[in-house]
């Protein structure tokens, strides 16, 4: 009994120690990964940005939150935040939106409630076709594949060409449209070089820099003959390690991927990665934010933004001011 | 010689060691491209990190517990560490200083867990998301730099084809068998798990025992974590993850008992081998990423079905009465 009544007090002095807030408008961002992928750092950073100007701008109180999932990857989770948010009535709310049927009914009954439901960073497949939502803030997953794979094929050696495609995620939507755009343009490859073989593989490369890099590079000890190597997020540069142990010179290798994480920018420097593409989360997460505000204070409308398929080559981050950006947490 | 195989293929982490070799010529002869020394050389690279944690839990299992936090102790220990290098503190004591904090994380298990009596199982899990929490709140959500020109090779340096954390694995397997076959508290670790409340009848203080192999368990995840973060030269927040399963997975398939009391220093690293040769082999066998997770399930799921089959052979080996 004395244990309960200290609990009780213990809860009591939390509640009425946390700050409630008296914001005029409250905006949230939900989002399927929990707080260890460090690229949803940047979106955060940029969501952070907008509240802060937004606030120094003296009109109105904006209080702003990111909420991650307790488990990364885990979309009925994430459905579940979106309900309650929506259903507890919210002035703006930017979705992740990694399936392309489990957001459908919620964002339609978020808009239908006269709120604001937008899109960031993934979007449905079918985009305003297929999802309510008024607006997609981020990257065209499936073209940023595609150019992915375009922009390293010029670096392509003659002779015969053979690629590993690392899906980081079998299931996820990101992954999947990323993969799928990589592979689109290397079946355009294959039909415009008759002449040459070319042949790709597609594994579960995971998403943990360490098992991934293992697991490329079991592969690549088997197949040397492999020219490239893509992945749909940055755990790929975990292999530039057990690549220089394997005795691998830079270049020898080509590896494209997502993001520009410092462990990606090591690896460019160094000679292992070749290509990158920044989707700019920064915009991800400062753009939806001020949809919503100004939406909300003079009804103005949405707009789609296609925050990059900004493709990064060695010679582009070697710019101090590049690294100056990275270091604030802007560029990531 | 019927009693010298009899003796030795009960022991569960013999018969996974059989069932391993077994394997690798299976394997061998699935793949032309898995029996070579580049291959194994990229097996061992990362297998002392997954290993040393495989040591950890196999010991708390032993002595009846789990821990499902040592994936994200195995993140905090280096962001710990190189934020410390990064302000200047020495690398030796910052590795010191990083270690504690696992140590800490491991500590705050044990007690909660005692104290409270509730299971390990559910004070790890709030520990896993805790810990997680804590590797990112430390470092402000952006993992700290790695930092250029840190003499890392006494740990993590290559000799030829193998690095030095295989020795520092093999060191640390070596001391933690010694003290569990030969030692007292050796035995009382196995008392406790086997069976706590004759272990406190013997008079055995079972929530030191317990307390011991919790900080034991988190401690060498918190190594595990530095050693992998000086390898690849990162300390990013989301190193581990999922780790705890692969960990779980690893003590069970090397002979260890979910219910505690059974168990072994060397059947952690077999189990953890084993894992890892087989992770290898779906790559080399070219698995479809859609089906990659399938093939690692089935692959696990025979490794122990063949274990425990050679296992209860043995057990079940007639032996005549001079023998």
């Amino acid at each position: 009994m004395k244990f309960i009544k200290i609990l009780a007090c213990v809860f009591s002095i939390l509640l009425i120690a946390s700050p409630i807030s008296a914001a005029k408008y409250s905006f949230s961002i939900v989002s399927v990964s929990d707080t260890s992928n460090t690229f949803w750092q940047g979106i955060q950073k940029g969501m952070d940005a907008a509240c802060e100007m937004l606030n120094a701008w003296g009109q109105d109180e904006v209080d702003c939150i990111l909420v991650y999932n307790q488990e990364n990857g885990n979309v009925p989770m994430e459905l579940k935040t979106v309900e309650t948010i929506v259903r507890q009535g919210i002035d703006g709310l930017a979705v992740h939106i990694v399936n392309d049927d489990m957001f459908d009914d919620i964002m339609q009954e978020c808009i239908d409630g006269g709120q604001i439901c937008l899109a960031t960073n993934v979007d449905d497949s079918e985009g305003a076709a297929g999802n309510a939502r008024l607006s997609m803030t981020g990257q065209d997953l499936f073209k940023a594949g595609y150019e992915l794979s375009k922009g390293l094929a010029p670096q392509y050696p003659d002779g015969d060409v053979h690629v590993l495609v690392g899906l980081s995620a079998p299931g996820h939507s990101w992954a999947e449209a990323r993969k799928n755009g990589v592979v689109l343009y290397l079946e355009e490859y294959k039909a415009a070089n008759p002449d040459r073989k070319v042949t790709w593989d597609v594994i579960d490369s995971g998403m943990d820099t360490s098992l991934t890099g293992q697991r490329v590079c079991s592969y690549i000890q088997g197949y040397p003959e492999t020219t490239a190597y893509f992945d749909m997020g940055f755990w790929g540069a975990g292999a530039g390690t057990c690549l220089r142990d394997l005795g691998y010179e830079p270049g020898q290798l080509l590896m494209g991927m997502f993001d520009i994480v410092e462990i990606v920018l090591d690896e460019m420097r160094q000679g292992y990665v070749h290509l990158t593409v920044d989707q700019q989360p920064f915009y991800q997460g400062f753009l939806p934010i001020l949809q919503m505000y100004f939406m909300n204070k003079y009804g103005l409308s949405a707009f789609d933004v296609n925050t990059g398929k900004a493709l990064l080559y060695p010679a582009d981050i070697m710019d101090p001011e590049f690294q100056k950006f990275v270091d604030k947490g802007v560029r990531y | 010689m019927k009693n010298t195989i009899k003796s030795l293929l009960s022991r569960p982490e013999i018969s996974a060691l059989v069932i391993t070799i077994f394997l690798i010529i299976v394997f061998s002869f699935i793949s032309d491209r898995f029996f070579n020394s580049r291959n194994f050389m990229v097996i061992l690279a990362a297998y002392p990190e997954y290993a040393l944690v495989a040591l950890g839990v196999t010991i708390l299992m032993i002595s009846g517990e789990f821990d499902l936090s040592v994936g994200s102790v195995f993140a905090v220990a280096p962001i710990v560490t190189v934020i410390l290098v990064n302000d200047g503190y020495n690398q030796y004591w910052a590795i010191i200083l990083g270690l504690i904090s696992a140590a800490a994380l491991g500590f705050v298990n044990a007690l909660v867990t005692l104290l409270f009596k509730i299971p390990s199982f559910i004070t790890t899990l709030g520990m896993l998301f805790m810990a997680r929490s804590i590797a990112i709140g430390i470092c402000g959500g952006f993992p700290p730099s790695f930092p250029k020109g840190w003499d890392t090779d006494w740990l993590v340096g290559r000799m030829d084809m193998i690095r030095m954390s295989l020795f520092w694995l093999i060191g640390i397997a070596l001391v933690l068998n010694f003290i569990l076959k030969k030692t007292n508290f050796g035995s009382w670790i196995y008392a406790t798990g086997e069976n706590k409340q004759a272990a406190n009848d013997l008079g055995i203080n079972t929530f030191a025992v317990k307390t011991t192999c919790f900080i034991i368990c988190s401690t060498l995840a918190g190594y595990a974590g530095i050693i992998q973060s000086l390898r690849i030269k990162t300390a990013i927040t989301s190193l581990g993850l999922g780790l705890e399963l692969n960990a779980i997975a690893s003590a069970v398939v090397g002979g260890a008992s979910l219910f505690g009391g059974i168990g072994s220093a060397f059947g952690a690293l077999v189990g953890t081998f084993l894992l890892a040769m087989i992770d290898n082999i779906l790559i080399l066998t070219r698995v479809d990423g859609n089906w990659f997770k399938f093939g690692l399930g089935i692959m696990i799921i025979i490794a122990v079905i063949l274990n425990t089959y050679t296992k209860n052979r043995a057990d079940n080996i007639r032996l005549k009465e001079d023998e």
